[in-house]
C-alpha cells in the first residue's frame, strides 16, 4: 500500500525527464557546475567532518562504554545516517535546486522547511564561526616560545604568581581570562573584547573570500580544507605514539563496557551523534547535489561519504586520546613526584629513598606511624582514571585540554601551529556548506533584487552575521555559544529532517521518487532504501527528537560558568538561566521548527484569498 | 634560634653525590655572599671564609641548618636578617655553583622576587594577524581582479 497525499500542480513545478536529459545533453543549463567529480566529493567530506568529530564523539565514544559505542553508532550510521544523506543528494539532484527551491518544487506549503533550514544555517554559522575566531586567536598566539599558556603571568609586587591562575593552571587562565576575559554570569554582558572583535573579523573575512564565488572559491579552497586535517592528524598520531603515556589513553578509550549497550542514552547520543555529524537538514547538500549532473550516482556517493565519515570520527578518536593518555600520564608523573618531595621534607628522608613503585607502601607505612603529619601535609591524590576523563569534550578539549597536553611536548609552537590550522580548516569546510545553505535560499526566496551578483549575497551574509555575532565578543560570549550551541542546532534540525522525509515519501510519492533515481542512476533503489526512508529513519529521528525535547522541557535549565569568587573554584560552577533567556530559547529553537508549519497556514491563506476572488 | 635552615629539592636529579666536599662549596658560597653583600651595602670589606659557616642537623635528606658567625669576633654570630639579605642578593651565584635552580635549592623562609616572564616586545599574535589579513585581501583582490576581465572577455566574445 502506497500512502502519497493528494499533490496537484506537481508536475508543472518540476522539469521532467526528458527536459532534464536535454539541459544535460546540451549543457544549456546556467547554474554552476563542478569542475571535477572530486571537488564535490571533498566539498561534502569536509561540510560532514567537522569540529564536532574531533571534540565530541572521542568524548562519546569514552563516556559510553568506550570499544561498545562503535556498535550503536555504526548501526544508526546505516539506519539513519545513510538513508537520509542518499535522499537528500537524490532529490537535490533531481529537482536541481537548493532548499528552497526544492521544497517548494515538491509543494508550495512545504517552503517552510527550506526557511527554517536556511535560519538553522545562519544562526549555527553566527557561533559556529566565532568558534573558528577563537581557534583563530589560539594560531596567532603560537608563534612564540614559550607558548603564552603554559606559564602563569606574575602578580604586581612579584612575589608570586597571580592568585586567579595559581589556583586554577596557567592553560586554564589563558582561556578563561586571557581569550575570552570571561564574566561571572550571562547576564553580566561586560562590554566588547577588542581583540575578539578583531579575530572574528579576520574569521569572517576569510571566510568571505573563500566563498566569493560560490562553489568555483570554494571548490579551490576545498582542496587544502578537506585534506589538510586528515595529514595533520596522521602526524599528530605518529608523534603521539611515540610519546609515553599515549597507549593508555587508546585503551582507555576502546575499554569495552557491554552494559552500556542497555543505557537508552547511549543510542540516543549515538543517534544525534550520526545525525549532527552528517550535517543533515541544513540545505546545504541538497545544494551541492544540485549541482552534479543528472545521471551521478549519488547512491555509490552517499555510500562512500558515510563510510569516509564514520572512518574519520574514529581515526580521529584515536589520535586525540593518545594525546590525552600522555598528558594524563604526564599529571601522574607530576602529582606523584610532587607528593614524594612533600614525604621527603617532611620526614627528612634520604633521596630515591621513595620513587614511584614503593610510593604506596611507604605512605601507608608513614600513614600508620604518624597519621597527623600526613594528614597536615594535605597530599592531593594522584588518579589516573580521573586524569583521563578531565573534561574532553567541546572547547575544554580544545582549548584546554589539548593545548596543556602541547605545552608538555618538546617544540610546542609548532604542534600547537598544527593543531589549530587543522581545527581552523574542518571549520572552514564546513562553514562553507553553512554559507551556501543561507545564500542560495535568499536568492531562491528573491528577497534581494534578482540584479545582485552572488558576492553581493555572500557580502551581505557574512557582514550581518559579523555584526551580529559581536554578542560573542562580550565577556559573556562564551556563554552566548554554549546556548546558540545547545538550542539552534538540535531541535530545528530534527524537525526539518523528519519533515523532509515525509515530505519525499508521502507528498512527493515514493513511486515518483523510485522512478526519478531509476532515471537518473539506471536501478531503482533496492528494498533496504525502501524501509529505511519509509519506516525506519523517520521513526528514529522522531524518537530521538521527542527524548530531547522531553529532556529539555522538563529539566531546570543551567549552564556553567568561571567564577573566580565562587567557593568551588576552580570548579566551573552551575548557575540557571534567568527568564528573559527563555524568550532568546524560543527565538533560536522554536521559531525555525514553527516556520514549517506556519508558512503552511501562510500559504494556504494566501490561495484560499487568492481562490476567493 | 638565628640559623637559617636549606633544602635541596628532589625533582631533578643529583649530578653528583653529596658528600662534604660539596658541604664545603656550600660554605664557600655562602661566605662568598656575605662578603659580597657587606661589600656592596656597607662598603666594608669582611674576609668571611667557609670555617665562619657552621652547620648542624645534616640528615640524610641533605637538608641542614647553618649559621655564620662573625670573622673577626668568633662568639658573635651574624643575624639571620642579613644572612637572608645577603643570600638574596647572591642567590643566583650560589646556585649555579651547584647548577640547580630556585625551585630546587630552598633555602627555607627566603622568597626570591620571581622575575618577569618574558614579554616580547610587540604582540606577536598581531603581528601574525597583519599577515594573514594581508594575504587574504591579496587574494581577494585578485579574485576579483580575474572575475572582471573574465566577463569583459565574455563581453568581447559576445
Amino acid at each position: 500500500m502506497r500512502l502519497t497525499l493528494p499533490n496537484p500542480g506537481l508536475d508543472e513545478r518540476i522539469p521532467t525527464h526528458a527536459q532534464l536529459e536535454k539541459l544535460e545533453v546540451e549543457e544549456a543549463d546556467s547554474r554552476p557546475k563542478w569542475d571535477n567529480k572530486a571537488q564535490y566529493m571533498l566539498t561534502c567530506v569536509g561540510f560532514c567532518i567537522g569540529l564536532g568529530n574531533v571534540w565530541r564523539f572521542p568524548y562519546l565514544c569514552q563516556s559510553h562504554g568506550g570499544g561498545a559505542f562503535i556498535i550503536p553508532f555504526l548501526i544508526l550510521l546505516v539506519l539513519e545516517g545513510t538513508p537520509l544523506l542518499y535522499l537528500e543528494f537524490a532529490i537535490g539532484q533531481r529537482l536541481r535546486s537548493g532548499s528552497v527551491g526544492v521544497w517548494r518544487s515538491i509543494s508550495p506549503y512545504l517552503t517552510g522547511v527550506g526557511i527554517a533550514s536556511m535560519m538553522v544555517s545562519f544562526l549555527v554559522g553566527l557561533y559556529y564561526n566565532t568558534i573558528l575566531s577563537w581557534v583563530m586567536w589560539y594560531f596567532f598566539n603560537s608563534f612564540q616560545e614559550p607558548l603564552p599558556w603554559s606559564q602563569c603571568p606574575v602578580n604586581e609586587n612579584r612575589t608570586g604568581l597571580v592568585s586567579e591562575c595559581a589556583k586554577s593552571s596557567s592553560v586554564d587562565y589563558f582561556w578563561y581570562r586571557e581569550t575570552l576575559n570571561t564574566s561571572a554570569a550571562i547576564d553580566d554582558s561586560g562590554g566588547l573584547q577588542w581583540w575578539l572583535v578583531l579575530v572574528s573579523f579576520s574569521a569572517w573575512t576569510i571566510l568571505y573570500v573563500c566563498c566569493l564565488r560560490g562553489i568555483e572559491s570554494t571548490g579551490k579552497a576545498v582542496y587544502v580544507t578537506s585534506t589538510l586535517p586528515y595529514v595533520v592528524l596522521a602526524i599528530f598520531l605518529i608523534r603521539g605514539l611515540t610519546l609515553k603515556g599515549s597507549v593508555s589513553g587508546i585503551q582507555f578509550l576502546f575499554t569495552p563496557d557491554v552494559n552500556e549497550l542497555m543505557n537508552p542514552q547511549t543510542w540516543l547520543d549515538a543517534g544525534a551523534q550520526v545525525f549532527y555529524s552528517f550535517g543533515l537538514a541544513w540545505g546545504g547538500l541538497i545544494s551541492f547535489s544540485s549541482y552534479n549532473s543528472v545521471h551521478n550516482n549519488c547512491e555509490q556517493d552517499a555510500i562512500i561519504i558515510s563510510i569516509v565519515t564514520g572512518c574519520t570520527s574514529l581515526y580521529a578518536a584515536i589520535v586525540i586520546y593518545s594525546i590525552i593518555g600522555f598528558r594524563a600520564t604526564e599529571k601522574f608523573d607530576d602529582c606523584l613526584s610532587g607528593n614524594i618531595f612533600a614525604l621527603l621534607n617532611a620526614f627528612d628522608l634520604a633521596e630515591g629513598s621513595i620513587n614511584e613503585s614503593n610510593y604506596e607502601t611507604v605512605l601507608q607505612s608513614l600513614n600508620g606511624t604518624s597519621p597527623d603529619i600526613i594528614q597536615g601535609l594535605h597530599l592531593p591524590s594522584c588518579d589516573m582514571q580521573q586524569f583521563l576523563s578531565e573534561g574532553v569534550e567541546g572547547t575544554g578539549l580544545a582549548f584546554i585540554v589539548f593545548t596543556e597536553a602541547i605545552t608538555k611536548m618538546p617544540i610546542s609552537p609548532l604542534w600547537s601551529v598544527l593543531f589549530f590550522i587543522m581545527l581552523f580548516c574542518l571549520g572552514l569546510s564546513s562553514l562553507f556548506g553553512n554559507i551556501e545553505g543561507v545564500v542560495v535560499p535568499l536568492q531562491d526566496l528573491h528577497v534581494l533584487p534578482k540584479t545582485w551578483p552572488k558576492e553581493a549575497f555572500t557580502g551581505l551574509t557574512c557582514l550581518i552575521s559579523f555584526i551580529i555575532a559581536m554578542v560573542f565578543s562580550q565577556r559573556s560570549g562564551n556563554y552566548w555559544v554554549t546556548l546558540f550551541d545547545t538550542f539552534a542546532g538540535s531541535i530545528p534540525l530534527l524537525t526539518i529532517a523528519f519533515f523532509e522525509m515525509i515530505a519525499v515519501v508521502y507528498i512527493y510519492g515514493i513511486d515518483r521518487f523510485n522512478k526519478d533515481i531509476e532515471f537518473m542512476i539506471g536501478h531503482k533503489p533496492n528494498i533496504f532504501w525502501q524501509a529505511t526512508w519509509r519506516v525506519i529513519s523517520p521513526l528514529i529521528v522522531l524518537a530521538i527528537f521527542v527524548a530531547y525535547f522531553v529532556s529539555q522541557v522538563t529539566k531546570e535549565l543551567t549552564y556553567t560558568a568561571w567564577d573566580p569568587t565562587s567557593e568551588d573554584f576552580p570548579k566551573l560552577s552551575r548557575l540557571t538561566y534567568p527568564g528573559w533567556i527563555y524568550v532568546i530559547i524560543f527565538i533560536l529553537a522554536g521559531v525555525p521548527s514553527l516556520a514549517v508549519p506556519f508558512v503552511a497556514l501562510f500559504k494556504y491563506i494566501q490561495n484560499r484569498c487568492r481562490g476567493g476572488h | 634560634m638565628s640559623s637559617a635552615q636549606i633544602r635541596l629539592g628532589t625533582h631533578f636529579c643529583f649530578q653528583y653525590a653529596w658528600n662534604e666536599n660539596e658541604l664545603y662549596l656550600f660554605k664557600a658560597a655562602v661566605a662568598y655572599a656575605m662578603r659580597q653583600y657587606y661589600f656592596t651595602e656597607n662598603g666594608q670589606q669582611v674576609n668571611f671564609t667557609p670555617e665562619n659557616v657552621e652547620t648542624c642537623n645534616v640528615t640524610e635528606r641533605v637538608s641542614f641548618f647553618f649559621r655564620v658567625t662573625d670573622p673577626k669576633a668568633a662568639a658573635s654570630i651574624i643575624p639571620k636578617a642579613d644572612v637572608e639579605a645577603a643570600i638574596r642578593l647572591s642567590r643566583g651565584h650560589i646556585n649555579s655553583a651547584f647548577l640547580l635552580s630556585n625551585d630546587t635549592l630552598e633555602f627555607v623562609g627566603i622568597l626570591s622576587t620571581l622575575a618577569p616572564p618574558i614579554e616580547p616586545p610587540v604582540q606577536v599574535w598581531l603581528i601574525v594577524f597583519g599577515v594573514v589579513m594581508g594575504f587574504v585581501a591579496c587574494v581577494g583582490v585578485s579574485s576579483h581582479r580575474q572575475r572582471v576581465s573574465g566577463q569583459e572577455e565574455k563581453i568581447k566574445k559576445g
